[in-house]
């Protein structure tokens, strides 16, 4: 039997998960969730994820085969992506990114510290060379020889090549990493670069943001875990399925732009819906899901809070001028 | 060339109104394109509203949910939060919303099957079951006392 028909069968009455050790059906089992309770689990999360229904089943499968091993490194960055990551989902979240990946090295997350620490990546390094995801964030210094950004003893470069010789691929999670971000940024003092200006032979996925979504990040993650093949991606690396729509074509002010209401700052039209471009909103020119997936569980996305995106997801976006300037073009 | 620019052209898009009308019929249609392909080949379908109508609010699919009506069945599964199921008043035709341990509405699919998937007991739970039950039995004090005359 393929895997395919595996999967297909899952909703069978006569199907059993597998179990595997050390994955999320073994966990499962061990806690008496019922196979219904897991299927359930599973569609609310490809929903949450903007994953095709279809995927479902594929993903309840992955999820109790396989614990795919992940070492997150961070260079310049702020540990927003992060936070963003861990915090802003209740349970599913947390539930994908920490029992059904086995999150190997975050040197925010994990207990060990020091040389254990670095003893416990190389490790997971090896014992899976060519399988285990890299996960980046933070821009890099491009000159080895800089002064700037050294962990360990080691350049942020040589860290970063090191660690990306033998990944399956590379997540640039967050604007820095993806596009050089804040650490990037006119006068860029540490010659900042992003991770793609560094690793050539190997596909690095951007996954931009200040901070990203955080199911945009592990929706990535799952669409691999399930399809074992990365999803489609823009010019700028990104994957369509969450960066191929501005979000001004996505937000709900848009139309009330073409029907002649748009803000001010502070007026009436501005909490009555009105278009918020005059305020020097960036969506006509920004790809991102913040529109359609929104943020905080699907509650809200700054323009529904009343302010204009700021483009985060864009290459250079603290170099666009001010955030209150209006921009031009677009859709 | 610059004459050419000049032309007025003004591109007529619908307002929000009409596109959410706009959807809920191609959401009808393909309803009753998946009901024909499930009746002809018994191939299941599921849209997800979450992901089919992202652009729009959860509110705006409630006069779907009015149109395809309300059927003979519905039910609650309780575990990870809870789905509402609902038999819509097209037989096969089922309208499920699920909703995290918060209570929040985390997506809603209409499914088109004999019964939502959901609701089928699954066989290695019921296995676990069977041997729970056999375990309660067992550690009952006496058999049932059989009545004589």
């Amino acid at each position: 039997m393929t895997d395919l028909e595996k999967t297909d069968s899952i909703d069978s009455p006569d199907f059993e998960f597998p179990a595997e050790p050390g994955t999320v059906g073994e966990r499962l089992v061990n806690l008496g969730v019922s196979r219904r309770g897991f299927l359930k689990f599973c569609t609310a999360l490809t929903s949450t994820m903007a994953l095709e229904a279809s995927m479902a089943p594929k993903l309840a499968y992955a999820l109790t085969t396989s614990r795919p091993c992940i070492i997150y490194m961070s260079f310049q960055e702020c540990t927003g992506c992060l936070e963003s990551l861990v915090n802003s989902y209740g349970t599913t979240i947390e539930n994908l990114i920490l029992t059904s990946f086995s999150l190997d090295y975050q040197e925010t997350l994990q207990a060990a510290a020091g040389t254990a620490a670095e003893a416990a990546r190389n490790e997971a390094m090896t014992k899976n060379a060519g399988k285990y995801i890299l996960v980046v964030d933070g821009s890099i210094p491009a000159n080895a020889k800089s002064g700037y950004f050294v962990s360990a003893g080691e350049s942020g470069v040589d860290r970063l090549n090191k660690a990306a010789a033998n990944a399956a691929f590379v997540v640039a999670v967050g604007s820095c990493a993806a596009f050089g971000g804040l650490p990037g940024a006119s006068p860029n003092p540490t010659g900042a670069v992003p991770v793609s200006s560094i690793i050539k032979n190997k596909t690095v996925v951007n996954v931009s943001g200040c901070p990203p979504i955080a199911e945009v990040i592990t929706g990535v993650l799952a669409y691999y875990l399930t399809n074992n093949a990365l999803p489609a991606l823009d010019a700028n690396k990104r994957p369509t399925m969450y960066y191929g729509k501005t979000v001004h074509s996505s937000c709900y002010r848009e139309e009330n732009e073409r029907a002649g209401h748009v803000a001010n700052f502070g007026d009436a039209a501005a909490r009555a819906g009105g278009c918020l471009r005059p305020l020097g909103c960036k969506g006509p020119r920004t790809h991102a899901a913040c529109a359609t997936m929104r943020w905080n569980q699907g509650l809200s996305f700054p323009i529904q809070s009343g302010h204009g995106c700021i483009g985060c997801t864009e290459p250079g976006f603290w170099d666009f001028g001010g955030l209150y300037t209006k921009t031009s073009g677009g859709d | 060339m610059n004459k050419a620019i000049t032309i007025p052209i003004a591109v007529q898009k619908p307002n929000r109104a009409q596109r959410v009308e706009q959807l809920h019929h191609d959401i009808l249609e393909e309803l009753a394109q998946l009901v024909s392909r499930f009746l002809s080949t018994g191939e299941k379908g599921v849209i997800d509203l979450r992901i089919r109508a992202q652009d729009f609010l959860a509110d705006e699919m409630q006069p779907l949910r009015e149109r395809l009506g309300k059927g003979e069945v519905s039910a609650k599964f309780e575990g990870f939060g809870h789905v509402d199921i609902e038999e819509t008043s097209y037989p096969g035709i089922w309208w499920l919303s699920y909703f995290d341990a918060e209570e929040q509405l985390e997506t809603q699919q209409i499914e088109v099957a004999w019964f939502p998937n959901l609701l089928k007991a699954q066989a290695p739970d019921i296995r676990q079951g069977a041997a729970r039950l056999a375990a309660e039995l067992l550690g009952s004090d006496a058999s049932p006392a059989v009545e004589t005359h």
